[in-house]
């Protein structure tokens, strides 16, 4: 399970103050899948992060009771300067995996040949999303934090992503943060809207798309 | 906020944090010092070069090898060198512990104390491996070994004590003003040289000025080092519990600025 209680975040910058979250409530099980809709700007990523425990609430609770993914996005997570190879393996062991295993699984499922012994510095945005992607696969959580990153890989691989995510969804819990609804479409099975700070949540889908629309 | 699967344990934790600093030493052993293991050699060359100078200088002056009292030059000034080496790397590489790391801490078993932790053990191992390469040169061409090699590992992990405390309250420096604190940062550690004990002895000293200088932490881990290089014979100054208040105040404070800082360090 893991539960939002009265989130609230608020960022200062240059002497301005600005409220991205105002209250979210929010209960997670294994097995949901859930779409988080918003606007640019919204707080979609602030919110997926403070799940994920890589950013902190300024006031309310989170609470964890099931493994929770790193928030999967364009960045983060893995270290620029090391190969991909050697970012399975620091993973493998953070996670306490089994080191070759994650190693030669990342290699198969990312689909990265030649460049995975090559920094990941050197990778284009779609190699490291791929890369993000199957490292999280390898570590097999109980709950996956997605921030669009299906959308960074080309067609072919986003299905695969698809498959695989679709797959897991009787143990693990997604959620899943986009702007898009086909996207939250393809791989969900109810939907929140992220407005104004708070999260509103809708048991239809297409009762969700309507709201979103007229946003 | 790690997940805990079952039972939460001390010993369950304890393991956890190990595996992640095991991992943290190996990523930084990567980074630092490269894959084709040739960034190792820098390691050696600095304290190498300082050798022939010191071998340049025992020819100039006609073959005398000793320091006041005896003292093999080169031991001498070697020993100074590579502990004060640690003190300088751990306190000037401090201000970018976060920054090299940022994309790390999306793993929340990666903490701003595991990385730095994991950057200081692994350069108290490389400078360990460093010295014990030089003194057994210095054993081969003198044949002086040292008397005792755990007094001089303890000295090292002293130096590692404090220096590892002083880069904790470095960090925790940089939420305030990175740019400042990494400016004042570098001075600090080269100011630092004539007042480390690095080119001498504190009874070499008059009276008045040992009192002042025997103030300074790492004068007393010089000495405690060197007096496991060289044994009895001269007269050593230092204070084991005097190194110990210094190397857990400042881990204490060190730890406590870095949580009071973590907010303003992560983002």
């Amino acid at each position: 399970m893991l539960e939002l209680s009265d989130v609230t975040k608020t960022f200062t910058k240059g002497g301005m103050t600005r409220k991205v979250l105002n209250g979210v409530n929010a209960v997670f099980m294994p097995g949901d899948a859930v779409g988080i809709l918003g606007r640019n700007g919204a707080g979609k990523s602030t919110l997926i992060r403070i799940m994920a425990g890589v950013e902190h609430p300024t006031t309310g609770r989170v609470r964890r009771q099931m493994s929770i993914s790193w928030p999967m996005g364009y960045d983060g997570a893995v270290h620029n300067a090391l190969s991909g190879a050697d970012n399975a393996r620091f993973i493998a062991r953070i996670y306490d995996r089994p080191v070759d295993w994650v190693e030669s699984f990342v290699k198969e499922f990312s689909e990265i040949d030649d460049q995975f012994r090559q920094p990941v510095k050197t990778y284009s945005a779609g190699m490291r999303a791929r890369l993000i992607f199957a490292l999280s696969m390898a570590v097999d959580f109980d709950c996956y934090l997605i921030d669009e990153v299906i959308a960074a890989g080309d067609a072919r691989f986003a299905e695969r992503c698809r498959q695989a995510l679709l797959a897991r969804r009787s143990r693990s819990a997604l959620i899943l943060v986009s702007h898009q609804m086909d996207t939250v479409r393809s791989l969900c099975t109810h939907a929140a809207v992220l407005t104004e700070g708070r999260l509103k949540f809708h048991e239809d889908l297409d009762q969700a798309f309507t709201e979103y629309e007229h946003l | 906020m790690e997940y805990v699967p079952r039972q939460p344990s001390i010993l369950r934790y304890a393991r956890a944090r190990c595996r992640v600093i095991g991992a943290l030493m190996l990523r930084e052993l990567h980074t630092r010092f490269g894959r084709e293991n040739l960034g190792y050699v820098w390691l050696f060359v600095e304290p190498a070069m300082l050798g022939v100078g010191v071998a340049i200088w025992q020819n100039l002056s006609k073959g005398d090898a000793s320091m006041p009292g005896g003292l093999n030059k080169f031991g001498f000034f070697l020993i100074g060198y590579i502990v004060f080496f640690l003190f300088r790397t751990l306190v000037s590489r401090s201000t970018t512990g976060v920054e090299s790391n940022s994309q790390l801490f999306y793993h929340t078993t990666v903490t701003i104390e595991a990385v730095m932790l994991a950057r200081s053990l692994l350069d108290t191992g490389a400078v360990m491996v460093c010295l014990s390469f030089f003194l057994i040169l210095i054993g081969l061409f003198y044949g002086e070994w040292p008397e005792d090699p755990l007094q001089m590992a303890l000295g090292v992990l002293f130096m590692l004590g404090i220096a590892h405390g002083l880069s904790l309250l470095f960090l925790a420096a940089t939420a305030w003003g990175s740019h400042l604190i990494e400016r004042l940062v570098h001075p600090f550690s080269y100011l630092m040289i004539p007042f480390s004990g690095m080119f001498f002895m504190v009874w070499w000293m008059p009276g008045p000025y040992q009192e002042v200088l025997l103030w300074i932490p790492l004068i007393h881990v010089m000495e405690f080092t060197r007096e496991g290089q060289f044994g009895a014979g001269v007269p050593y100054n230092y204070s084991v519990s005097y190194m110990l208040v210094w190397s857990f105040t400042l881990n204490f404070f060190g730890i406590c600025a870095i949580r009071a800082a973590k907010p303003h360090l992560e983002t």
